[in-house]
């Protein structure tokens, strides 16, 4: 039937054009992403600059993609359309277990020992205490984004060393705020009672004013723990020059313009390996999101 | 003596009994609680946003825009030239079902789907549309040519090729329904490439969901009314004749670049969607049962479960929802008063359900009502949108009545039929829409998708899409014997 044909040669016709252009092509630009955990607003505009610094840096065009979860950069990584991302501790180790090939190589300064807050509204009545108190249990709880390391993993660890129950378990209703600064904004207006939200963003929503401390308060801080680094795939080696990763890890290392830190937001970076985030590594394993 | 009368009337009472019956069981079950405290200081930085609305923090923004009407134009093209394939063919029950089955996974689906394939590209963005387009398309086209008269085709010489018959006959007639509806579709094109947005294309969406989490409502209001702005003008760009310009213009536009490249593909494929106890080649049956017995008792049935209380209830309140509404809408009621109806029909069905769930959140507390509500007045605004359109269309005597009479003695009844049956459509469409708020929460299956993706488990993902299809297929399975058994399956549609 022609109709048939007319329409098989517009996908063929397609389908030259996606795949006709650069199909064989090996990534000629070095290409990164990062998904800072606080303020995701005018994200390309903020890490153009950095990939700019690193172009300078490295001699070679580099390129930043924005994503808009944990799992789509690790996607983007595996699949070798990033070669270099700034992942969360959790989103970094599943990414290093899919390619196995690849190396964690610096970490922000206050990512060496990262800590969770539990926050709670007023009206539960709850207080900061050494320990996390067991009256939590039949109240409403709420996470970050379902594969974050400070709103996901690390609070539910937490919480089942603690009651030796899951989430669903221990409160009367579990959710997913979807990121730290809605956590913040949710527990505040009260429609949760309790949520679990990375430290340094509640410190810097509590110094810009965002937060009541009449409304909602910490209660617990969890015990430290190894969280955002940057990881590389080592084939970068055969693309980009022979000491390519080394070169990378360098110019992270000395970057120390407060303007390119603060899209992170991090003090510096330092350097860190694969064994930095065995902890992680096993607690993703125990709770079964590895 | 009481004698029972199997009128047309009478079947209508029956299944609108029927369905507020099934509602208000709905909402005995669902979880309806409210559990707010102090919403009032999100709710004003809310309303603040939208009053003073502000596009100046948004970047590339001009860049988005073009996005998503590329993607909404060429998904649609595709999907209406392949539906209206499919339709000539829909009689076989073998391509009816194929339409049911892929138009019963969501957008959103689709695109994490291809995204595992083909990253953030173009074509993921197009095929997201495009497939399950071309199955409602498919049907609804099916539908529509179904009803053409085979009088032209009596008078066409016998040598007439299939195709000539077919052009000049069922097509020609049945041409501006076509056209109509696939009008009506471009709208939904872009509310779907919108959506797209929220899991990382780079349409407006993307945006939206930004400053939506980071409580930047300035923003986030401008990007709303950008929207609504986009979709109440579509009458004035999108011409007929324009239209093979913005494909060209589409086509030259997106990013084609990223290289496809296959063995990412066939990994997706051939490992990672593969059940993991038989994955590696080790046919551990065995394991394989232990695996999806564990996939339905824990994640398939309590999904379902919710899906439907969710959507049943949403389904009354839609009804509902469209039946208030459409009087203040239509020209034939309140005269050029429906300007007012209009607009906040276009607010309603044009804001993503996504916002809609997440403002009441905030204002009521996580549960189910926030969702129901959520699809309720999405649907009830579409619902309500063409009950108001097709009001117009009555032709009506010189000396009709007015106000209130005319309403509920001549427009409402006569309204009727097609009330139901795009209620019965509209419930496969929230079914299926239930899924996006899934990824807000409620655990409906889509939050169960929505985690698998996001754990990367693609696997246990693909057996709770392919549950998703299952259920949603023999729901509107149901539906038609339903409709078939009541007679009230001869609807117009559009």
């Amino acid at each position: 039937m022609k109709f048939t044909s007319c329409f098989v040669a517009l996908l063929i016709l397609l389908t030259t054009l996606s795949t006709g252009v650069n199909a064989q092509t090996p990534p000629n630009v070095f290409t990164f992403t990062a998904i800072p955990d606080e303020d995701e607003s005018r994200l390309r505009s903020r890490f153009d600059k950095v990939a700019t610094y690193l172009s300078e840096q490295l001699g070679t065009p580099v390129k930043y993609v924005p994503v808009k979860s944990y799992s789509a950069a690790i996607t983007a990584f595996r699949n070798n359309q990033v070669q270099l991302a700034w992942f969360g501790g959790l989103s970094g180790v599943k990414a290093r277990h899919l390619v196995p090939d690849s190396t964690a190589i610096a970490q922000g300064y206050e990512d060496q020992f990262f800590k969770t807050y539990f926050i709670a509204h007023h009206s539960t009545q709850l207080s900061l205490g050494d320990s996390l108190t067991s009256n939590i249990a039949g109240l409403t709880f709420t996470f970050g984004a379902k594969g974050s390391t400070s709103g996901r993993l690390m609070p539910e660890h937490y919480l089942r060393q603690q009651f030796n129950q899951s989430p669903r378990e221990i409160f009367k209703r579990v959710g997913f705020s979807g990121n730290h600064s809605q956590t913040i904004a949710q527990v505040q207006s009260g429609a949760w009672q309790l949520g679990a939200v990375n430290y340094k963003v509640w410190e810097s929503e509590l110094a810009s004013g965002k937060i009541d401390p009449n409304k909602v308060n910490v209660i617990w801080s969890t015990p430290t723990y190894p969280d955002y680094q940057w990881t590389i795939r080592n084939d970068v080696n055969h693309h980009f020059g022979s000491d390519f990763v080394k070169r990378v890890q360098v110019a992270l290392l000395a970057m120390n313009n407060p303007a390119l830190l603060a899209s992170f937001p991090r003090k510096k970076f330092v350097s860190a390996t694969n064994d930095d985030y065995a902890p992680i590594k096993k607690v993703a394993k125990a709770i079964k999101l590895l | 003596m009481k004698s029972v009368m199997r009128t047309t009337a009478a079947n209508y009472r029956k299944i609108t009994l029927a369905l507020a019956f099934i509602g208000l069981m709905a909402f005995a079950l669902a979880d309806i609680e409210i559990s707010h405290h102090d919403p009032y200081t999100a709710l004003q930085n809310m309303l603040h946003g939208l009053i003073h609305p502000d596009l100046s923090g948004t970047e590339y923004l001009l860049s988005a825009l073009a996005n998503t009407i590329s993607f909404a134009l060429l998904g649609l093209s595709i999907g209406a030239i392949a539906g209206l394939i499919l339709s000539h063919y829909h009689h076989r029950s073998l391509v009816a079902h194929f339409c049911a089955f892929i138009r019963s996974i969501h957008e959103l689906f689709w695109a994490l789907i291809f995204l595992q394939m083909f990253g953030l590209s173009a074509i993921t963005g197009i095929a997201a549309i495009a497939i399950p387009y071309s199955g409602i398309f498919g049907r609804v086209f099916s539908d529509i040519l179904s009803r053409a008269t085979i009088e032209p085709r009596l008078i066409m010489v016998p040598s007439t090729s299939k195709l000539s018959g077919w052009l000049y006959g069922p097509l020609a007639q049945c041409w501006p329904q076509i056209l109509r509806y696939t009008r009506y579709r471009f709208e939904c094109a872009l509310r779907s490439a919108t959506v797209l947005g929220f899991i990382g294309l780079p349409t407006l969406g993307y945006y939206l969901e930004t400053a939506f989490s980071q409580g930047d409502y300035q923003q986030a209001g401008g990007l709303l009314l950008l929207s609504f702005a986009l979709i109440a003008s579509i009458k004035w760009w999108l011409k007929g004749w324009l239209i093979p310009v913005y494909l060209l213009a589409a086509l030259w536009y997106l990013p084609w670049q990223t290289p496809l490249q296959w063995q990412y593909l066939w990994r997706f494929v051939s490992q990672d969607i593969v059940p993991q106890p038989i994955r590696n080649a080790q046919f551990d049956l065995e394991q394989l049962g232990i695996w999806l017995s564990e996939i339905t008792t824990q994640q398939i049935l309590p999904g379902i479960w919710a899906t439907l209380l969710l959507s049943v209830a949403a389904l009354l309140l839609t009804a509902l929802l469209a039946l208030s509404l459409w009087p203040f809408a239509s020209k034939t009621l309140v005269g050029h008063g429906q300007i007012v109806g209009h607009g906040l029909l276009i607010v309603l069905r044009t804001t993503p359900e996504f916002v809609i769930t997440f403002i009441i959140m905030l204002l009521l507390g996580p549960s189910m009502l926030p969702a129901i509500l959520a699809l309720a007045l999405h649907n009830g605004g579409i619902i309500a949108y063409l009950l108001a359109r097709n009001s117009e269309q009555i032709k009506l005597r010189d000396d009709k009545t007015s106000g209130l009479n005319l309403w509920s003695y001549q427009l409402q009844p006569q309204l009727y039929p097609s009330f139901i049956a795009w209620l019965f459509y509209r419930f496969e469409v929230i079914l299926r829409e239930s899924a996006i708020l899934g990824m807000l929460g409620v655990t409906t299956l889509g939050f169960y998708i929505d985690s698998a993706f996001e754990a990367l488990y693609f696997d246990v993902a693909l057996v709770l899409i392919l549950a998703t299809a299952a259920i949603n297929m023999s729901i509107n399975y149901c539906s038609m014997r339903l409709r078939k058994s009541l007679n009230v399956d001869k609807l117009e549609l559009l």
